[in-house]
């Protein structure tokens, strides 16, 4: 009995053996006998190891030689004029370049079976190179346990190295492509997204909300500049097809040196994608506070005091409220300056600009005691905010503004200065007398400036405005305070999310969901791989926190739609050839900026007639 | 005391209403501006050698005796390759 299944035994193995040698030896016969299908096949396999190419990229090769093949059939069709000599033209050259072959005519053997054998080569590498990483990822191949571990390592280091190598090439990477999406960088690795060489994403998402998500040094920067120039640019070229001009307006939260030489390049670029006025505030721009209407300008005003809403103080609140309602709404109409405001706040004023007026006098006679006390506030809160506020323009006289809030030294002014910011962008955004603009409002560390207005709300407002945010933060808990607002601003990102490097990336990668895999477990026996097994579905990480946190300088992720796709940024640079200069656009002649000539020096070597200093019209000069 | 000067009477005229427009460059220079501009600015010299490998595989193809479809087929695909892989030596069009 015992040696019956012994016999029973070794013939199952013998059996198993003999059917594994007749498949090789098959494979070798087919193997040899297309062997120019063979070369293309194993070169492509070899190129995609080396380069970390996922089988779509030899897939996408193969559709592009597919034009070799319908031109050599082409001609084939135009000499034989019969379809059975055309059907029979790969069999016939490929005998003919065997024979070739033979005679140490290598050249015309490949140029007799190319047409054919290089696209089978590719879609056959393509289908061989997709097997072996299923094999690699799931365990059931590799020579050791750790091998999926070390064969992933190893394709990122490739895949990021490829798409460093392929950012270097200046036409591969230019702001926006040809279908006006915004150019991100070369891709890295695709997941649940389908794989591009380029990511691009549409500039409907920058109209939508995004959030980026990196700490210091994670190459932050680049990234939004290339996305602000990229958004501007495509909605630039939108508007020359009848859609509204954009306004690109850029809160920097943090300010500092950094902030001046961010803006400057931002300057350089936007310049480059042919906006004519990049206002830089407070430095050399300014904007007028008393644009806003009336009844408006007295809230935003009243919300730029810090006063308590509840216990006796709120009495005081209240006081002050009807005394800037008084001030800002009265007959001769909205102050237009500072010196005009705190001028009216003295009971004087007020009786006599409501001189006739009963109720409203009344009201006057009320607040008198307080006028002295709510001037001197007010002197001091406008004194704080500067003179960035007391000029003549509206953030629609420009098309791009960088605001520098300093939000690290001076944290309340930045805050009280980030509140009337949003209200001009709301009016600008609403305001039924100025032309309607495509508007995208980039806040980078809003999280310095968020008490007064916090992020959840300029996400909604602008939700409700049509105004596209893009709200940028070091980490996960600088997006708001707590993890009901950080979720509920990263749950809303429509446009998706950016994660770069971060140390604690878990709560995006949640965001971004799991996707199924196949785990295989085998037994191992005496250091060797056993013939038991078992394999499951298991959930894996879209964006791979551990990836994330492992992300070089200029790396980043990009989550929308269930997939994530691993991106290497490329440095955003101005297309070197000048822009044409564009019509001029019919508009109020709004004395505007203050822009001093050596601004468009430096750097910008893209200098030309439709940009800087010669395509912003006389009007745009600082009255004296 | 320096004199006041007199128009000379060889001067070309000018139009009373302002200055005489240059006849501009050929529609087809002027057409292929932009391109000219797009390779300078990109990377001419890896361009160049794409091109010159092109045109030896090219030559080679043609010279390699396997007779026409064959070779239109080939070429066809070093065509191909050129258009997809040139475009990156080239600078970035205007306002992109």
């Amino acid at each position: 009995m015992i040696g019956f299944l012994v016999q029973l035994m070794i013939l199952r193995w013998a059996a198993r053996w003999a059917a594994r040698l007749a498949a090789w030896t098959l494979t070798v016969i087919v193997a040899i006998a297309a062997a120019p299908v063979t070369v293309v096949a194993v070169t492509a396999v070899a190129g995609a190891w080396l380069r970390g190419w996922p089988p779509a990229r030899l897939r996408r090769a193969a559709a592009w030689s597919a034009p070799m093949t319908a031109a050599y059939l082409l001609a084939r069709a135009i000499s034989a004029r019969s379809v059975q000599a055309v059907a029979a033209a790969p069999y016939r050259d490929w005998l003919a370049g065997w024979h070739a072959f033979s005679l140490g005519a290598t050249a015309r053997a490949f140029v007799l079976c190319g047409p054919a054998a290089v696209p089978a080569g590719l879609l056959a590498a393509s289908w061989a190179w997709a097997i072996r990483i299923y094999r690699i990822e799931t365990g059931l191949s590799g020579q050791t346990a750790t091998a999926p571990v070390i064969f992933d390592a190893r394709q990122w280091r490739r895949q990021a190295r490829t798409a460093q190598a392929r950012n270097t090439a200046p036409g591969t990477v230019p702001l926006t492509d040809r279908r006006g999406r915004i150019v991100i960088g070369a891709t890295i690795r695709a997941i649940g997204h389908p794989w591009r060489p380029v990511l691009a994403i549409p500039a409907a998402a920058m109209a939508r909300h995004q959030v980026i998500i990196g700490s210091s040094g994670s190459g932050k920067t680049n990234l939004m500049i290339r996305t602000w120039a990229g958004w501007y640019t495509a909605a630039r070229h939108a508007a020359t097809r009848g859609a509204p001009r954009p306004l690109l307006v850029v809160l920097d939260c943090k300010g500092g040196p950094d902030a001046r030489a961010k803006a400057q390049r931002t300057r350089v670029l936007l310049h480059a994608a042919g906006a004519a006025t990049v206002a830089v505030w407070p430095d050399d721009a300014s904007v007028s506070l008393w644009t806003l209407p009336p009844r408006d300008l007295a809230v935003t005003l009243f919300q730029l005091l810090d006063t308590a809403d509840a216990g006796p103080a709120a009495y005081y609140a209240d006081i002050t409220q009807a005394a800037l309602m008084l001030a800002v709404t009265a007959p001769p109409g909205p102050p237009p300056g500072v010196a005009s405001f705190l001028e009216r706040l003295d009971h004087g004023w007020l009786e006599s600009a409501y001189a006739g007026d009963w109720p409203r006098l009344s009201a006057v006679r009320a607040t008198t005691r307080h006028l002295p006390d709510i001037a001197l506030r007010y002197r001091t809160l406008l004194d704080r905010l500067g003179p960035g506020f007391d000029g003549t323009a509206t953030l629609a006289n420009a098309d791009a503004w960088y605001l520098i809030l300093e939000g690290t030294s001076q944290p309340s002014v930045a805050q009280a200065q980030a509140l009337a910011v949003t209200e001009l962008l709301a009016h600008a955004a609403t305001s039924r007398d100025t032309e309607p603009r495509a508007i995208l409002l980039a806040c980078d560390d809003y999280s310095a400036v968020s008490s007064k207005v916090p992020l959840w709300q300029l996400y909604e407002r602008g939700r409700s405005l049509g105004i596209g945010v893009q709200v940028s933060a070091q980490s996960w808990h600088g997006l708001g305070a707590s993890d009901d607002e950080r979720y509920r601003i990263a749950a809303t990102a429509d446009g998706g999310i950016f994660l770069m490097r971060t140390p604690h990336p878990e709560p995006v990668s949640q965001l971004a969901g799991t996707r199924q895999v196949i785990e295989t477990a085998t037994k191992v026996i005496a250091g060797g791989w056993g013939d038991e097994g078992s394999s499951r579905v298991q959930h894996a990480w879209t964006a791979d926190p551990g990836t994330a946190r492992r992300l070089a300088t200029g790396q980043a992720g990009y989550i929308h739609a269930g997939g994530c796709t691993w991106v290497q940024i490329a440095r955003p640079r101005p297309s070197p050839i000048p822009v044409p200069a564009a019509p001029p656009v019919p508009g109020p002649a709004v004395p505007i900026i203050i822009i001093p000539p050596s601004h468009d020096r430096d750097g910008d070597r893209a200098a030309g007639p439709g940009r800087g200093r010669a395509a912003r019209p006389e009007a745009m000069k600082e009255p004296a | 005391m320096k004199p006041a000067s007199r128009p000379r009477p060889d001067r070309p005229h000018h139009h009373p209403h302002g200055p005489a427009r240059r006849p501009g460059p050929p529609p087809g220079i002027r057409a292929a501006r932009p391109a000219l501009a797009r390779i300078r600015h990109g990377r001419p010299a890896r361009l160049a050698l794409r091109l010159t490998a092109g045109l030896i595989l090219a030559s080679l193809t043609t010279h390699a005796g396997a007779g026409p479809a064959p070779a239109a087929g080939v070429i066809t695909g070093l065509v191909t390759w050129l258009a997809l892989t040139a475009r990156g030596d080239l600078a970035p069009p205007p306002g992109r």
